[in-house]
């Protein structure tokens, strides 16, 4: 079985990309992720974009062929992979399988969503669209309002206050400071957390993520190809798990749970042969500072409803024995739905690269964590240094 | 999304409206489920019978909304409640009848024609 290599990363920044087009978008960051491979686009045989939303964002689908045709990769297989938030993820999942069967020696990944132009009640709207369209929206519950509903829960549940929780949103946005590509480069207090204004009690601005415009890319190749042509790939994908949940929250019995990302995980882990105390570093799908706090227990790092720990007792910070969300996470580096799997992949590949801007000292194996919609759909991947 | 609903739930709708709610019962593991499943969740079987929902639920969770999605943008601020009936299946529905809810409060399952034609399913406190 071939491994997959990552040979070149690109991404745009994540923010407010005015005037910008899906398709401008997924061009810069994956013109950047070949020039990084030094692979041309004419090696590529196939091309899987995540994007969760251009249908109602761009009046765009079919963003496969889109990407293969805008960057001159005729014979290369395309398709757009959907899995909601976790839309990129999946698709890195794919391009590994691919790699694996021998079906594809290089492969073009990339996630792109242009969320601003569309304005935020339709962008809400649009979002929904990963929940259950007649138990969940029909009656107005939101994707805030179901985190502030397994929030509410974890608050109950567990020992952690709503300024623990805080806490999360505290690290991730001094951790955005030092990324270029983070949305929000300025830090942020405990008590202006406390104060923003409520999306979906209990969930306000600062316990959310923003919306955002971006694109991110990578060139993954076999470790074969990367011999043949003398590429520089010293970071594999070892390990991926890929499950699912049910859709709807309200068929779960454990509301504070993410039992999906715990299949993924432990397929992740036992792939890669990799044991907890040997994950230097991870990027988690913080999506609302709950969701940090679930991803560390799904993960395995915490007991259940320990994982909060992390941020407010300070082991998941930079200079922590843990450090998560080094890029700020969704919470400050911004959420562009479909690029966000890929974009994690980026991170955790320049981490182990040695070139991030808050570089974990010898780091050597990361690990990934996108989620889709409220855990019904869970991605996780181990990257690790080999050569 | 404003796409028409569909018919399975419309008859699920219409049902609680007529006093007679049900939801779906496992011949085999005796969980509780909703339309339109054609087998069971939690096991193997593909045996499921439709019995009788009692409407009464208690509160396991609850968010109030201040943004939302266009449909709704008038009525916000509003609560959605997430309750479990007696028999075990769980619901979500928006508040009726009261400002505010506790987790562990007694409700009632109901529905009504909002906005427009569109069924929404609604908790009161009892």
């Amino acid at each position: 079985m071939d491994e997959s290599r990552i040979a070149g990363i690109g991404s745009t920044t994540y923010g407010k990309h005015e005037d910008a087009s899906t398709r401008e978008l997924l061009v810069e960051a994956a013109s950047e992720a070949f020039d990084d491979a030094d692979v041309s686009t004419d090696m590529i045989d196939a091309v899987y974009i995540g994007n969760f939303m251009g249908d109602i964002t761009d009046d765009q689908g079919h963003m496969g062929a889109l990407a293969a045709d805008y960057l001159g990769m005729p014979r290369a297989a395309s398709m757009r992979i959907e899995s909601a938030c976790a839309s990129s993820g999946a698709a890195v999942y794919i391009a590994r399988q691919a790699i694996a069967h021998g079906h594809s020696e290089a492969v073009l990944v990339a996630g792109v969503e242009n969320m601003f132009a569309t304005g935020i009640a339709k962008i809400t709207d649009a979002l929904a669209n990963a929940a259950d369209n007649e138990y969940e929206n029909a009656v107005g519950l939101t994707f805030p309002a179901i985190y502030a509903m397994m929030m509410r829960e974890y608050l109950r549940q567990t020992e952690a206050t709503i300024d623990d929780l805080a806490a999360i949103t505290v690290k991730n946005r001094a951790n955005g400071v030092a990324n270029p590509l983070s949305q929000f480069q300025t830090p942020i207090e405990l008590d202006e957390v406390a104060e923003a204004r409520p999306i979906a009690e209990p969930v306000n601005l600062l316990h959310a993520c923003p919306i955002t415009d971006g694109a991110s890319a990578a060139v993954i190749v076999s470790d074969t190809f990367a011999k043949e042509h003398d590429l520089d790939a010293s970071v594999s994908i070892s390990g991926g798990g890929f499950a699912s949940d049910t859709l709807a929250l309200q068929d779960r019995q454990e509301l504070h749970r993410t039992r999906a990302a715990e299949q993924a995980a432990a397929e992740a882990y036992a792939e890669s042969g990799r044991s907890l105390d040997e994950i230097d570093v991870v990027e988690v799908h913080d999506c609302f500072t709950v969701a940090e706090a679930l991803a560390l227990e799904s993960l395995g790092f915490y007991d259940r409803g320990e994982g909060w720990r992390g941020a407010a007792e300070g082991e998941t910070h930079l200079d922590g024995s843990l450090p998560v969300n080094t890029s700020g996470g969704l919470i400050s580096k911004g959420h562009p739905v479909g690029a966000t799997g890929v974009g994690q992949l980026t991170e955790i590949t320049k981490q182990l690269e040695g070139r991030h801007p808050n570089q974990v000292d010898g780091a050597t194996v990361g690990v990934t964590h996108n989620v889709g919609g409220s855990g019904a759909s869970a991605v996780v991947h181990v990257l690790e240094v080999v050569a | 999304m404003s796409a028409q609903q569909p018919n399975w739930f419309v008859e699920f709708a219409q049902a609680i409206d007529a006093d007679d709610a049900f939801y779906l019962h496992c011949t085999a593991c005796q969980s509780g489920s909703l339309p339109p499943r054609s087998s069971c969740p939690r096991c193997p079987n593909d045996v499921l019978e439709r019995r009788p929902l009692s409407r009464q639920a208690t509160v396991r969770s609850h968010a109030l909304v201040y943004v939302t999605i266009p449909r709704f943008i008038d009525d916000a601020p509003y609560t959605v409640v997430l309750a479990r009936l007696e028999e075990g299946v769980q619901l979500t529905g928006q508040l009726r009848g009261a400002d505010e809810v506790s987790v562990g409060d007694p409700v009632h399952l109901g529905v009504e024609k909002y906005p427009e034609d569109a069924w929404l399913l609604t908790f009161t406190p009892d």
